[in-house]
């Protein structure tokens, strides 16, 4: 509430106190009255309505106008911000302050070597997810993302009526048209010339590829440093913004780096970038194509701030677009990102920082003191904005963006590391609990747990948080599956008798129970499989899950089989739908095959996509799955996704992959037609 | 028993006020009355009530003799809703909107009027306690006073308490 409301609403209850006084004193004085003039035998004078209700009026008057007040809710709006100092992220400035800055950071190396090939960072990308707008007859299943209204990219986006496809190695976005019969009709391919991408986002008018393009060259970093050099991709990222009707481009935006992550809530694009930095080039530089027109610019030093003792090798550009106006803010921040988690009301990013000791220099070479820095940046995603918030630093490392959460203002985070004691190797699991410090700019620590998750020697594989618990796989030779109780944020605590079995989850989907859990993972043959989980103290089957789906080692003819799903690391290739049951992705497996015609063994690629429906009420929770197959290429050519759509006379699974569309009736269940991409037949990647 | 013998004339006023403030009936078909007198017969129990009824008739009936400009004055006591002090003069208010100017000190009309509950509220100010009508509490810890008459009086915050008492104290004499 702001203070004049406090004033005028203090005011208000200060006239209240004293009306009711007077009319609690006014109806004793006059009893009294009446008292004496009964004993008296006197007339007793009855007071007349009329004299309460002027009495009154003050009382009631002043209690209706608080009510209102406080009910139409007039102080809380608009809060007005007081102008925002950053507090420890100091502005750059100059380009003098920024080389003095770099100088200074060459001396201690920083963590440059294994952060500078980010290409792999790039081909992992787990991105994620678009809004699309809800069909009145059509029903689709959206992008499996981590935190609702929180949309991230992906290959593939639908919204019951067009299929956007982003076949990844041939950079082209396939447009496929849903008929209403449930029919494929593939319309077009938008190509995008050297842009590769793997991240789409759809909004009700506009489609928004995400992509970059580099090439390969060697550089060294300064003039007078021929200590080392390094292989160096240049980026150019871009946002490209599509008319859905037209398909024509309607905004562009380059930079001379990528945009690593992002997240796109409600009309706001918000895109965090990692930007090298060589002498010849310090600062981000964008080129902003709208109605035609072209504006170069580039971030003034005054956006650029840094934090002590975080290494400037890289720095953290954040930016939002508006998707309205297309209009573009950002600002940078010294140090790497490694993986960002994003609510509606923040992004944090995190790093890896490296310390000889807790007081000493920077240490490049030793995977011990491992730190994470933490930047948390408040954002608006009515106003398009966002800004600095606080950072800090835990221990250990972040494996993926589900490793964080916030929740009722808790940022959560849970981290691994491995140290070497005089060769004696150590792993350390740890869950923080921090909180926003806003007067100071920083996290403070509300709770942790620092020992007790897993065994000696076991490492985090998953972590799913929900709510006031959170799950968390380690391993080593056996999966625990831990429990813990966050309802006291400065008090987690492990729950007993951890879940235990073969293999390990890469991924857990909470079910709609807040006990029930969907893990995918591999088997202790490294094999996928599938697990139905009870976490709560009523698991029937104590310490051990519900069911578990293995999938097939050995196939025709005998031939062990090589299973692998994208899935099992990026849960954008999952398929899930908790209302509907369906839980579903692609598997990918590969066996050797004997040709008797020139006596070798030959490799045989099947793709195929497994649909589970789950029902934790049913007797087998984990149905007998549909497999919806490929055909086998000699070529690696895996289903990438799969798309549920039902309309008013279909329901169907569309399975994409390089070279093919298959559509599979769910009402039938069976395949209803196989739709090839143009010329994909004779297409091989490998001669390109 | 006890046998209580008014004046004839007097029948149709207190059989008013009986009946009015009472409801109890006043006859006059007895037998062994003397001419031009009636009787009241009380059961027992009702011997405080009709004692107190006897007594507020009594105060009505009470008269003072004051010193004025003209020379003295008879008043009844239960006539007058208050005292005004101007200066010297001492006005005297009536019901019905009559006043008359006293030469005599407020504070012995104060003791003079004592009994008849009167109650000074002011440096100038004396009022029957009979003739209030209401009481309003003021923001300034004052109380206003409408009387009977329809004037308006206040009682200044140190007569306060002795007002109080005054309404409080007859309830400890009963």
């Amino acid at each position: 509430m702001k203070l004049s409301g406090w004033i005028i609403i203090g005011v208000l209850s200060l006239l209240l106190i004293f009306f009711a006084y007077r009319l609690i004193s006014d109806a004793l004085w006059n009893r009294k009255l009446n008292d004496f003039q009964r004993r008296q035998r006197l007339h007793v004078f009855k007071r007349p309505f009329l004299y309460w209700l002027k009495r009154g009026s003050g009382l009631v008057i002043s209690a209706s106008l608080g009510a209102v007040l406080i009910g139409s809710g007039l102080f809380f709006l608009p809060i007005i911000e007081e102008p925002f100092t950053y507090l420890n992220a100091q502005a750059v400035g100059s380009e003098e302050a920024f080389l003095e800055l770099l100088q200074l950071e060459e001396v201690t190396y920083g963590d440059g070597w294994f952060n500078a090939f980010p290409i792999g960072d790039m081909l992992r990308l787990e991105d994620a997810m678009s809004g699309a707008p809800e069909a009145d007859n059509r029903d689709f299943i959206d992008t499996n993302v981590q935190v609702e209204g929180v949309m991230e990219a992906d290959i593939i986006k639908t919204d019951g009526y067009t299929i956007y496809y982003a076949s990844r190695y041939q950079n082209k976005v396939r447009v496929v048209d849903i008929l209403s019969d449930g029919k494929l009709n593939i319309r077009v391919d938008i190509d995008l010339g050297d842009l590769y991408t793997d991240s789409l986002y759809l909004t009700e008018t506009q489609l928004i590829i995400i992509g970059y393009v580099y090439e390969y060259f060697y550089i060294t970093p300064f003039e007078d440093d021929f200590s080392f050099f390094r292989g160096y991709a240049s980026y150019t990222g871009a946002v490209q913004v599509y008319d859905r009707d037209t398909l024509e481009l309607t905004y562009e935006l380059k930079t001379n780096t990528n945009f690593y992550e992002h997240r796109l809530i409600g009309d706001a694009l918000y895109l965090i970038s990692n930007k090298y930095i060589t002498k010849n080039d310090l600062v981000p530089t964008y080129v902003e194509t709208k109605n035609n027109y072209v504006d170069e610019f580039a971030l003034s030093y005054d956006d650029i701030y840094y934090f002590d003792s975080i290494p400037a090798q890289y720095m953290t550009v954040v930016a939002v677009i508006d998707l309205v106006d297309y209009t573009m803010n950002s600002e940078a921040f010294l140090g790497y990102v490694n993986h960002i988690y994003a609510s509606e009301n923040a992004i944090y990013t995190t790093s890896i920082v490296y310390r000889h000791s807790e007081q000493g220099g920077w240490l490049n070479w030793g995977y011990t003191n491992a730190y994470t820095h933490i930047v948390k940046y408040k954002i608006d995603s009515e106003n398009k904005t966002f800004r600095y918030a606080a950072n800090g630093q835990v221990k250990g490392y972040v494996g993926d963006q589900y490793w964080m959460d916030e929740y009722n203002d808790y940022f959560r985070v849970v981290t691994t590391e491995t140290t070497w004691h005089n060769s004696v190797q150590q792993k350390d699991n740890r869950l923080f609990i921090l909180e926003e410090n806003p007067s100071e700019q920083v996290f403070t620590e509300v709770g942790s747990i620092l020992s007790g998750i897993g065994k000696p020697l076991e490492d985090i594989k998953s972590v799913r948080f929900n709510k006031n618990i959170v799950n968390i796989v380690t391993f080593r030779t056996i999966d625990p599956l831990y429990t813990i109780d966050l309802s006291d944020p400065g008090n987690p605590v492990i729950l007993p008798d951890p879940i235990e079995e073969p293999g390990y989850n890469t991924y857990m989907h909470v079910w709609n129970e807040d006990y029930y859990l969907i893990g995918l993972g591999v088997d202790e043959q490294n094999q996928v499989k599938l697990s139905a989980y009870d976490t709560s103290e009523n698991n029937p089957n104590t310490g051990l899950p519900l069911e578990t789906f293995n999938f097939p080692r050995i196939g025709d003819f005998g031939a062990t089989v090589y299973s692998y799903s994208e899935a099992l690391y990026n849960p954008k290739a999952l398929m899930v739908d908790v209302e509907k049951g369906i839980f579903a992705f692609p598997v990918n497996s590969h066996r050797y095959v004997f040709d008797p015609v020139d006596g070798y063994y030959r490799s045989q690629y099947t793709s195929q996509y497994y649909v589970f429906f789950i029902d934790f009420n049913a007797e087998q929770v984990i149905s007998d799955p549909i497999i919806i197959t490929h055909r086998e290429q000699t070529y690696y050519s895996g289903i990438d996704r799969g798309v549920y759509v039902s309309g008013n006379n279909f329901t169907m699974i569309y399975t994409l992959s390089f070279s093919e569309v298959v559509a599979y009736n769910l009402l039938t269940n069976e395949v209803d037609q196989v739709y090839p991409f143009e010329g994909m037949d004779e297409y091989n990647p490998y001669i390109r | 028993m006890l046998k209580i013998i008014w004046h004839k004339k007097d029948l149709e006023s207190i059989q008013k006020h009986f009946y009015d403030e009472h409801q109890l009936v006043l006859t006059t078909e007895s037998e062994d009355l003397p001419e031009d007198r009636i009787a009241l017969i009380v059961e027992e129990k009702h011997f405080n009530l009709v004692k107190e009824i006897l007594e507020s008739l009594e105060h009505e009936k009470k008269q003072v003799v004051l010193q004025t400009q003209e020379g003295w004055l008879q008043v009844y006591v239960q006539h007058i809703t208050y005292l005004e002090s101007y200066g010297e003069e001492i006005h005297l208010h009536f019901e019905h909107q009559a006043t008359e100017i006293v030469k005599q000190p407020l504070y012995q009309l104060e003791e003079l009027l004592r009994p008849y509950l009167f109650v000074r509220i002011g440096k100038s100010y004396i009022v029957n306690l009979t003739k209030i009508k209401y009481i309003r509490t003021a923001l300034n810890a004052k109380l206003n006073l409408e009387l009977v008459s329809g004037d308006k009086l206040s009682v200044s915050r140190s007569f306060v308490k002795s007002f109080k008492n005054a309404l409080g104290i007859h309830n400890k004499e009963d």
